[in-house]
């Protein structure tokens, strides 16, 4: 296993299991991290405290989200690629939606330097009401 | 570059000129095309005539679909992992909404038996926002 598959294992772990002091730790300084378009929580973050602060606490208090299954950790290019299914169960209304992802991750010296992460925020938009 | 390559990159070629004839060329009979629950083609398309008739009809009847596809992957099993962006625009109210995707396309015997991607179809439909 490659180092940068490794990395992106043992951060998918951290955040699953909470440890978000540990997942932080794994970002640059300037990493970029991009929420596709038509989420309820959508936009580009730069730096761990603008993605903890802009990202993760609202997402944590919109829904409980997992990931249900991972089918391919892939690193070509220069980038790592997860790919695998999601579920996020609205906190307000109790409605589930699952859906598969895409995680698209570049690493710089042994660390987290961008993250897009691609999926159909449709589905999502149906646990609403 | 590998055949299973070469035979992705002529369906998107084939989809971006609008030569419908090459791009039907590139699916088995049996192929099984699976488009997200928020697009407007959503569903599981099978064989040539169900992908023409459920997903190429439909989508040109209202939209211009551009493919941008980047990066192209081997993976397992005939498996061709790609990433890029779709850019849809809408031909009677001209909006134009680009996201990004990935698609996973399975390839047997040079021509594609399975298609599948992940999008946000929703920044997509914003182009039939009035």
């Amino acid at each position: 296993m490659s180092a940068n598959i490794d990395l992106v294992k043992t951060s998918l772990a951290q955040f699953a299991n909470g440890e978000m002091e540990a997942f932080l730790g794994n970002l640059t300084a300037d990493c970029v991290w991009k929420e596709p378009a038509g989420g309820q929580i959508s936009g580009t973050w730069v730096g761990p405290q603008a993605i903890l602060e802009g990202l993760f606490m609202p997402l944590a208090a919109t829904f409980d989200w997992k990931h249900t299954a991972v089918d391919a950790i892939v690193e070509a290019n220069g980038k790592v690629y997860v790919m695998g299914t999601e579920e996020g169960r609205n906190l307000k209304t109790g409605k589930s939606a699952t859906t598969s992802f895409t995680q698209i991750l570049e690493i710089r010296d042994g660390k987290l330097a961008s993250f897009e992460h691609i999926f159909d925020t449709h589905v999502f938009q149906l646990t609403e009401n | 570059m590998s055949a299973n390559i070469n035979t992705v990159q002529a369906q998107y070629d084939a989809l971006n000129t609008g030569n419908t004839a090459a791009f039907l060329t590139t699916l088995t009979e049996d192929c099984v095309w699976i488009e997200a629950e928020g697009s407007m083609v959503a569903g599981t398309h099978v064989g040539p005539q169900g992908v023409l008739d459920g997903v190429l009809r439909p989508l040109g009847s209202a939209v211009d679909l551009e493919i941008r596809a980047v990066e192209f992957m081997d993976g397992e099993d005939g498996e061709v992992l790609v990433s890029g962006t779709y850019t849809l625009t809408h031909r009677g109210n001209g909006r134009r909404e680009t996201t990004p995707f990935t698609a996973v396309k399975t390839v047997r015997d040079g021509r594609v038996c399975r298609a599948s991607d992940a999008y946000d179809t929703d920044a997509l439909n914003r182009v039939f926002d009035n």
